[in-house]
């Protein structure tokens, strides 16, 4: 089993809520969304940071056994071109889990009208055996995957 | 696995070849496309490039080819000129 934490504090939701049918069809893969509390988002899990997303809207962290979690900060974002998301780390680096990866500036975010709903997605189609439910801290289990 | 270079080609031939593409813009996931003609879309030759889904709206499709999308979509700028 592997564990995946939060990386973001805020409240789970499923991915057929997103409103973006990538996400919501799950075609990258299985996973949850979050509705963010919480302005720093960290590595789900301890691994290499195998993407960065220009402009730092999206992460994906590689775990030594292969688990590949992508963290995409808001809906489509990539139109941002990087406004509200500081970054804090380089693509290749490796980073344990719960160090922070991005800093978001949620409240301008809002304030521009971005969906901030963040999904978590497993792209490395391992499956999901547990998954939280309700609110969740900042670097706490989020989902446990069969590895 | 097949170059980006070789995905890329494969993409540009399934959106029905670089005078058919309007704008490319890469996501996260995803490449989206805007089309001249929406019909000259291929879908089997997008998804035997490797997309996991294609999604159409009109002339925009949005084609899924995971996080990878940001490199194939330099390919193909390379190979559209």
């Amino acid at each position: 089993m592997a564990t995946v934490l939060a990386p973001l504090a805020g409240e789970i939701a499923p991915l057929d809520a997103v409103a973006d049918d990538v996400f919501a069809q799950r075609i990258m893969g299985d996973g949850v969304a979050l509705h963010p509390h919480d302005a720093r988002a960290t590595a789900p899990l301890d691994g290499v940071i195998a993407k960065l997303f220009p402009g730092g809207h999206a992460f994906v962290v590689q775990s030594d056994e292969g688990v590949d979690v992508l963290v995409h900060l808001g809906l489509d974002t990539v139109h941002r071109a990087g406004a509200g998301f500081t970054t804090h780390v380089e693509e290749g680096e490796r980073i344990a889990a719960g160090e922070v990866v991005v800093t978001v500036d949620l409240e301008t975010l809002r304030a521009d009208g971005v969906d901030v709903t963040t999904p978590v997605v497993v792209i490395s189609d391992h499956a999901i055996a547990w998954r939280a439910e309700g609110a969740v801290e900042g670097g706490a289990p989020l989902l446990a995957l069969r590895v | 696995m097949s170059s980006f270079a070789d995905i890329a080609t494969q993409v540009i031939k399934g959106l029905g070849g670089a005078e058919n593409i309007k704008d490319l813009e890469p996501c996260v996931t995803r490449l989206r496309v805007e089309l001249h003609d929406a019909k000259k879309l291929d879908e089997a030759t997008l998804r035997s490039a490797g997309a996991h889904g294609v999604m159409k709206m009109g002339t925009v499709v949005q084609v899924v080819m995971g996080t990878q999308s940001d490199n194939i979509e330099q390919a193909m700028r390379e190979q559209m000129g």
